[in-house]
């Protein structure tokens, strides 16, 4: 995955840098293949965001940041990347409005659920279709 | 012989403040070796010693990547110092210590300075000095240019270093990036072009894929750029080995800065807060500070009445009361809004906040292909523009800069205001303030689009790419505010200065001779007469084509200058005039021409000293081009519609 899809919050592994000036340059900044990048906040538009690269918090468009492969750490996947199978929930990253959508599905943290399509999700409550923009927000962890 | 000695380092280390603390009211700007880059310079006696200290650009390696870093990197190949101080900022001292790595192998006597230790003690890290000159092989100073500690110490340092013997300090990779360093080395020693640079600094460089020196070089045996992420892991690694000896950390702390910027980029009212801020600015700059500027101009008025009165000689006395007093009283009289800008820049700079506000609105202006630094320049630039483009300094990226300040002319300064609500009063009653509306809103347009337009001409194919560093926030310094807007004002007094001053008495010499004074016999009609076959299509006559001449000077000119023209020294009676003398759509295409058209002599005088003389021509060139198509567009539907 690249770094742009990253979620606020968490932190991952760089894989590979762009072989390009641009490339380079987040070289000398600390993008290094190896390290963790830790995802601290997006912009009011959500271009750029901010990240923490060894000490120092850098602003990356996600154009350019989307150029960066990242991994997360063993197991861990985005729900909207999910393969089917089953999960527990790791994180939920957004404010109250956000959990308590979530909760009315029963999609909470330390629950277990099952992908069972593309970003579709069977809970207790019943199977739910979800959109990207959710779907993106939902840390999962393989069973 | 005056030890000269170059500070470098990461942006936001501090070295700004740092340098302004060694040297403080002994600083200067020079102008270096041709670029027209400037480097700042200090001087400093110390136990009897002179030290000229120079501060070079930040940044976040010695590749030429960056304007500021092929700066700072030519500096330390082809003036290179005697002693050459690495500052690192005590708090991401990984990044710092990266750049030190780099630098190091220049073969120049190096000083490590960990500056803001004070803020790190307060965090609960400590850092072990003597460890760290252990590790690295190089003194190690440790200060905090806010309290001025260590400050004495690292000017003792430099006096020691200075005549102790140089050392060749090096940081052995792996092997497997050591072997080809190694061949690429002796390979290099063996070229006499190449005689002058550090060998084995060129290597790294070579095999990293830094431009500049792949250029230099040309081809060889090994592929450049190939070993671009071992270099950078090796060094990284190298300096987890070392702070894992040098730093103590007892615990985390959510700090204040954590804090701010959960409110200041909020979500929500990020951008409403940037807004305010930018409103407070602008009220600031050109409402509260006016007081003083109205004073100023009240002073040349009478200083001008003066000559006027005590000069028997007309010509002498209108050369100097018309043209000299008014013209340096023109000048003058923007100084306390431009000091007063630069002091909130000033602010919001040392703050930390200016990276931020770049952070908040970027996504707004990438669609233009600009980043979030231009978006207040363009904002200012409703108040007067040579504040605005002066500002622009804080644009590092050079075409984004280029692009800005071509474009923030066409948005309608305050002087514009005038001539529009002549126009929209005289001829619109009813629809006066939708009219300077649209145009206020049309020059907008231009200005964007103008930024859109000048990306795809001037930089075809050039990528945009935007990295912000947010550091920490911090209190700003009185000292280092003063001396922030002193040596940005000073800049404008006196390289604009210059050009208005020169230029007025030119425009005053079109405007008096041959007629002694006659506005509708001089040089400056002749001209206007001339202009208007030019200008014809456009339906301007001589009277409204010499206005435009006037305007240059500075564009609220225009309306007296009509006034002028149509033989009465009040604007009142002008608009019965006008308005038997021109239809609507002719104004409305002399409105939007006078809003676009060659920027006023202090705005081409600044453009000139920010970017170049070649960008002068090029503004007015282009500048006429757009208002001369737009009056014309307007001109021809206007004719259709009515």
């Amino acid at each position: 995955m690249s770094l742009s899809e990253v979620p606020v919050g968490l932190s991952a592994k760089v894989k590979s840098i762009p072989d390009s000036l641009v490339g380079s340059r987040l070289i000398s900044l600390g993008f290094i293949p190896g390290t963790y990048v830790k995802v601290v906040r997006d912009a009011p538009l959500g271009d750029p965001r901010v990240y923490l690269v060894m000490d120092k918090l850098i602003t990356l468009r996600n154009d350019d940041a989307v150029q960066i492969e990242v991994v997360l750490d063993n197991d861990l996947v985005i729900l909207s990347s999910a393969q089917e199978g089953t999960y527990t929930i790791v994180e939920l990253f957004g404010g109250v409005g956000f959990q308590r959508k979530m909760h009315r599905m029963d999609l909470q943290k330390g629950k277990t659920v099952q992908i069972i399509g593309p970003m579709t999700v069977k809970t207790q409550r019943g199977v739910f279709k979800l959109g990207f923009g959710i779907a993106s927000r939902i840390l999962l962890r393989r069973v | 012989m005056a030890l000269r000695v170059a500070l470098c380092g990461n942006p936001n280390v501090g070295k700004t403040s740092l340098f302004n603390a060694l040297t403080g009211m002994r600083q200067y700007v020079a102008n270096w070796a041709g670029v027209t880059v400037e480097v700042k310079e200090g001087i400093r006696n110390w136990q009897g010693v002179k030290i000229d200290f120079v501060d070079l650009p930040g940044t976040y390696s010695l590749s030429s990547f960056s304007m500021d870093e092929k700066i700072a990197r030519e500096y330390l190949l082809y003036k290179t110092p005697d002693i050459l101080l690495v500052i690192v900022d005590a708090l991401s001292m990984r990044q710092g210590l990266y750049l030190f790595l780099e630098a190091a192998e220049l073969d120049t006597k190096t000083i490590l300075v960990v500056n803001a230790v004070d803020e790190a003690r307060k965090q609960g890290i400590h850092i072990d000095r003597q460890e760290l000159a252990k590790h690295t092989g190089v003194p190690v100073v440790l200060t905090s240019a806010v309290t001025g500690e260590g400050i004495d110490d690292l000017l003792d340092t430099i006096l020691r270093i200075s005549s102790s013997d140089k050392k060749k300090l090096q940081f052995i990779f792996d092997e497997e990036v050591e072997k080809m360093i190694k061949a690429l080395e002796s390979e290099f020693i063996s070229r006499p072009s190449l005689q002058s640079f550090p060998a084995r600094w060129l290597a790294i460089k070579y095999l990293e894929g830094d431009p500049q020196t792949v250029a230099l070089i040309g081809q060889t045996q090994v592929v450049a750029g190939s070993l671009r992420e071992k270099i950078a892991e090796g060094r990284y690694k190298h300096i987890d080995l070392i702070l894992k000896e040098v730093l103590k950390t007892s615990g985390e702390v959510m700090t204040m800065s954590d804090a701010l910027d959960h409110v200041l980029t909020h979500k929500y009212i990020g951008i409403p807060i940037f807004l305010t801020l930018m409103y407070m600015t602008f009220t600031f700059a050109f409402q509260t500070i006016q007081p003083i500027c109205d004073g100023i101009e009240a002073l040349f008025t009478f200083l001008s009445d003066l000559a006027r009165r005590s000069i028997a000689n007309n010509t002498i006395s209108s050369l100097i009361a018309d043209g000299i007093i008014s013209g340096v009283g023109s000048i003058l009289v923007f100084v306390p809004n431009i000091f007063a800008l630069f002091l909130i820049l000033g602010i919001m700079e040392e703050s930390g906040y200016l990276p931020r506000a770049a952070f908040v609105v970027d996504r707004i202006m990438y669609r233009l292909k600009l980043s979030g630094r231009s978006f207040m320049s363009f904002l200012l630039g409703f108040g007067c523009t040579v504040p605005a483009i002066m500002s622009t300094r804080g644009i590092s990226d050079q075409r984004e800069r280029t692009i800005t300040v071509l474009s923030v002319p066409f948005i309608s300064c305050s002087a514009r205001l005038p001539v529009y609500l002549l126009i929209a009063s005289v001829f619109f009653e009813k629809e006066k303030g939708m009219v300077v509306f649209s145009v206020y809103l049309l020059s907008v347009i231009v200005a964007l689009m103008s930024a859109v337009l000048l990306n795809k001409i001037l930089f075809k194919g050039e990528p945009s790419f935007l990295v912000l560093e947010l550091p920490r926030y911090r209190m700003p310094k009185v000292k280092n505010l003063l001396l922030y807007v002193w040596y940005r004002g000073k800049h404008f007094l006196m390289k604009a200065g210059t050009i208005i001053f020169l230029a007025s008495v030119i425009l005053w010499i079109l405007s008096y001779f041959p007629a002694s004074g006659d506005p509708t016999k001089s040089f400056a009609s002749e001209i206007g007469r001339a202009l208007s076959v030019l200008l014809k299509p456009l339906g301007f006559d001589w009277r409204l084509s010499t206005a435009l001449i006037f305007g240059t000077a500075a564009k609220e000119v225009i309306v007296s200058t009509l006034s002028m023209l149509f033989g009465f020294g009040k604007v009142e009676s002008l608009g019965s005039t006008l308005t038997s003398f021109y239809d609507p759509v002719t104004v409305l295409s002399f409105l939007v021409f006078a809003m676009a058209y060659i920027p006023c002599f202090a705005t081409l005088g600044s453009i000139s000293s920010e970017i170049g003389k070649r960008y002068l021509i090029i503004s007015v060139i282009y500048s006429l081009a757009v208002a001369y198509l737009l009056a014309l567009l307007v001109r021809l539907l206007g004719g259709w519609l009515v």
